[in-house]
């Protein structure tokens, strides 16, 4: 598994693509995702009340 | 019996789930792998929907790892050696790994707070430990049989029926294993994980009762914020509004509802899993309500009675209901809002990969190095994308959890791309 990851992490196709995967997620994350629940996933905002639950 | 909500919990996580209106416990034991790492968020202050999407986007990130040290580990056993020196990336592989991490519905829904990353990782972390169980040795071969059922009880924990599915096929193949070379450790692990994965979702039957607490005073007793408790000055309440003192603080006494665990069975819990695929069609229409792309009810129209009746029902609605899951919404077919049009442009490129992949798997499969991984993800594929077509009762969230299939798709895509055709592999 070490090398597996060490492999991944060799490859600066690979690394490129998890940096820019990161950051699209960061910019999607504080500039397009609206505050209230997405209407492409409404179900988020369940999740999201779930969230302040415990069993 | 288990006392759920002690006062610690409560002061912890503000509510107990069973009060969670609308869905209850179910959904919340069912999407834990999402939520429970959501409300430490909660509990430092981060709003519950960012919380849920941080956790979400974290999930998917791993993923694509996850899916690059798959794809590794399977050309590293296909490497004469086995010890790999460089990753082989021919262009058309860098394009499926641009299309996992970019594909811009599943990018979307790894970014919302949604179970479909998480449900995704640890899918792919359960068959990328697999593959690495063939292989190991040694130590480091107890190691994965030990950690292997913990990644499948999260997957479950994500989304059940999925993890189930998954399971079925692993165990099937799990037991080809055994049969051929006596190696029993798959079959044992993803036996493992799937018990584990049962008491892990398994939703308790409980029993609501009042206790007499001591809550500090003022007692604000709302729905987000709950009273204080001290736990030891509840033992001396006798009635209600009694009050008490401790130190420099004040409490009343005052009824608290609590829940005990009067039974939690997971045998009861596999068993309802499995009698899902009875009641399909009643799953469809409860899919179907209130949902602008619903699709058609069904109008089968068989006279036979019991469990034959929704089996032939099914079959003969598969050829309708298949096509439907896997490329519908499709331009100039369902044009509707944009969502719906962007969610057909996209599924063109579904209907490429999925019959390029289709196509491939069953011609090369049979020659191919990793045959017999090959025909593992193609029947999880098959059986996925059957049992989803005969469940789903709308196309928005039928094309949602089509992404499940990705990750087995795209690895089909890049195994039966190697040009190298040597011996074929038992497993």
């Amino acid at each position: 598994m070490k090398t597996d990851f060490r492999l991944a992490l060799s490859k600066p196709f690979f690394v490129g693509l998890l940096i820019s995967s990161a950051i699209l997620r960061l910019l999607f994350f504080y500039f397009f995702l609206p505050n209230k629940p997405s209407e492409f996933g409404p179900d988020e905002g369940t999740y999201g009340t779930l969230a302040n639950y415990s069993e | 019996m288990k006392v759920l909500t002690e006062p610690w919990q409560i002061i912890a996580n503000n509510l107990p789930v069973q009060e969670f209106p609308g869905y209850g416990p179910d959904l919340y034991n069912s999407a834990r792998t999402l939520i429970v790492p959501s409300s430490i968020f909660v509990r430092f202050g981060v709003s519950q929907l960012d919380s849920v999407r941080f956790v979400s986007s974290f999930y998917g990130i791993c993923a694509l790892l996850i899916f690059i040290m798959s794809v590794i580990a399977l050309q590293r056993r296909n490497s004469e050696t086995g010890n790999l020196k460089e990753v082989v990336l021919s262009n058309k592989n860098k394009l499926v790994f641009i299309l996992y991490a970019f594909l811009p519905s599943y990018f979307l829904w790894s970014n919302l707070g949604l179970r479909e990353s998480a449900s995704q990782l640890f899918l792919l972390a359960t068959f990328y430990l697999c593959v690495k169980l063939i292989d190991s040795h040694g130590f480091m071969r107890w190691i994965i049989i030990a950690f292997t059922p913990i990644v499948l009880m999260l997957a479950f924990g994500s989304r059940p029926e999925t993890a189930t599915l998954f399971s079925i096929c692993a165990l099937f193949f799990g037991f080809i294993i055994f049969w051929k070379v006596r190696n029993y450790s798959i079959a044992f692990v993803i036996f493992l994980g799937f018990a584990l994965g049962q008491v892990f979702t398994t939703t308790p039957t409980v029993r609501a009762s009042e206790v007499l607490i001591a809550a500090k005073v003022p007692v604000t007793e709302t729905k987000s914020v709950q009273p204080q408790i001290d736990s030891e000055l509840s033992k001396q309440c006798k009635h209600k509004n009694q009050h008490l003192a401790e130190k420099n603080d004040r409490f009343v006494c005052i009824f608290f509802k609590q829940y005990e665990v009067i039974d939690r069975n997971p045998f009861k819990k596999a068993k309802s899993q499995v009698l899902t695929t009875q009641i399909l069609e009643y799953k469809r229409n409860v899919n179907r309500v209130e949902a602008s792309s619903a699709l058609p009810e069904s109008s089968c129209t068989f006279n036979f009675t019991g469990v034959l009746q929704k089996f032939s029902c099914n079959i003969v609605e598969l050829p309708y209901r298949l096509p439907s899951f896997l490329i519908r919404p499709f331009p100039f077919i369902d044009s509707g809002s944009n969502s719906q049009n962007l969610a057909g442009y996209e599924n063109i490129l579904w209907l490429f990969l999925i019959s390029f992949g289709v196509l491939r798997a069953l011609r090369k499969a049979k020659f191919q190095e990793n045959g017999f991984i090959i025909a593992f993800l193609f029947s999880f594929l098959t059986c996925f994308a059957t049992a989803a077509a005969l469940y789903e009762g709308n196309l928005g969230t039928a094309f949602r959890h089509k992404s499940t299939i990705l990750w087995s798709l795209l690895l089909i895509l890049i195994l039966t791309n190697e040009s190298r055709v040597i011996r074929r592999r038992i497993y």
